[in-house]
């Protein structure tokens, strides 16, 4: 059990960490943050790509009953707090005045609903596959 | 592939010996169906003990320490743990998909993907149960995904 939710958070961590990278690229080409990508910053990216999904693995258990909307917004609470505390005051990625905070939360919700919506596409696309193989196995049943 | 059957009224239990020189996909099917049809599991009902063919068995769910096998219309409680259930059922036919359910995927109708990354599994009797978010991948690759 351990090692399946290891796997899962695992998964949460690279998808984010990958995502988290291109959409700060994207955002210092095209506003010029001034943030330089070298490997210092990767490796940032990296600690705090892992982090969060560690932290949603205690609050996974808190919010174990409660309905899919407090999920969401627990999640987002513990991507902001890892950003604001490792991105903002250990890392110095950005100032706390509002300017930096409103793009810092807007590029947390734009990598949460990525990797969201990425997993509702796969879920979509491998329930059809699934289905598919159903289907032909039921044929091949009914034709015996 | 050569099949050869021996009847024999001396033998007392019938015995399948496959000889091979690798175990391809289509062998592992046969040994799989062999193993599928062979294992049976006990179940009590109603103060009776009853042998249930696992083709017969829905879902397989634990529940208050108490472990209970739903077939289509009827349910058994057992003795045996799920993890022993889980270690002694044919793998090719039954996945876990939650921290307290082994699922037949021959009893499946369709799956539907939940927005909250897990997947709901209807059922032919039309019961539906819930596959995990962390059971996922194992569930998928029954399917070779």
């Amino acid at each position: 059990m351990i090692k399946r939710k290891f796997s899962y958070y695992f998964s949460v961590g690279t998808n984010a960490f990958a995502w988290q990278t291109v959409i700060l690229s994207i955002i210092n080409i095209l506003f010029g943050t001034g943030v330089s990508f070298n490997s210092y910053v990767v490796l940032q990216c990296l600690c705090i790509g892992f982090t969060i999904p560690f932290l949603m693995f205690f609050t996974d258990k808190l919010t174990l009953k409660t309905n899919f909307p407090t999920k969401i917004l627990v999640d987002l609470i513990d991507v902001f707090l890892v950003v604001l505390i490792m991105g903002g005051a250990l890392f110095k990625w950005f100032e706390f005045v509002l300017a930096d905070l409103a793009i810092v939360a807007g590029v947390i919700l734009a990598v949460y609903f990525v990797v969201f919506a990425i997993t509702i596409v796969r879920d979509r696309i491998d329930s059809d596959f699934i289905n598919k193989k159903i289907k032909e196995r039921n044929k091949n049943e009914n034709s015996h | 592939m050569k099949i050869n059957v021996i009847h024999d009224s001396s033998y007392e239990e019938t015995e399948v010996t496959i000889k091979c020189a690798y175990v391809d996909d289509t062998l592992q099917k046969i040994i799989n169906l062999l193993e599928a049809e062979n294992f049976r599991l006990k179940g009590k009902l109603e103060d009776k003990t009853f042998v249930i063919p696992v083709k017969d068995v829905y879902y397989i769910e634990s529940v208050d320490e108490r472990t209970f096998i739903y077939c289509k219309s009827k349910v058994y409680e057992t003795e045996q743990k799920l993890y022993q259930l889980e270690e002694n059922m044919p793998k090719s036919d039954f996945v876990r998909i939650s921290k307290s359910c082994i699922l037949n995927i021959r009893k499946l109708n369709y799956v539907k993907p939940l927005l909250n990354g897990k997947m709901e599994a209807n059922l032919t009797n039309g019961e539906v149960q819930i596959v995990n978010r962390h059971y996922l991948k194992g569930f998928k690759e029954k399917f070779g995904i």
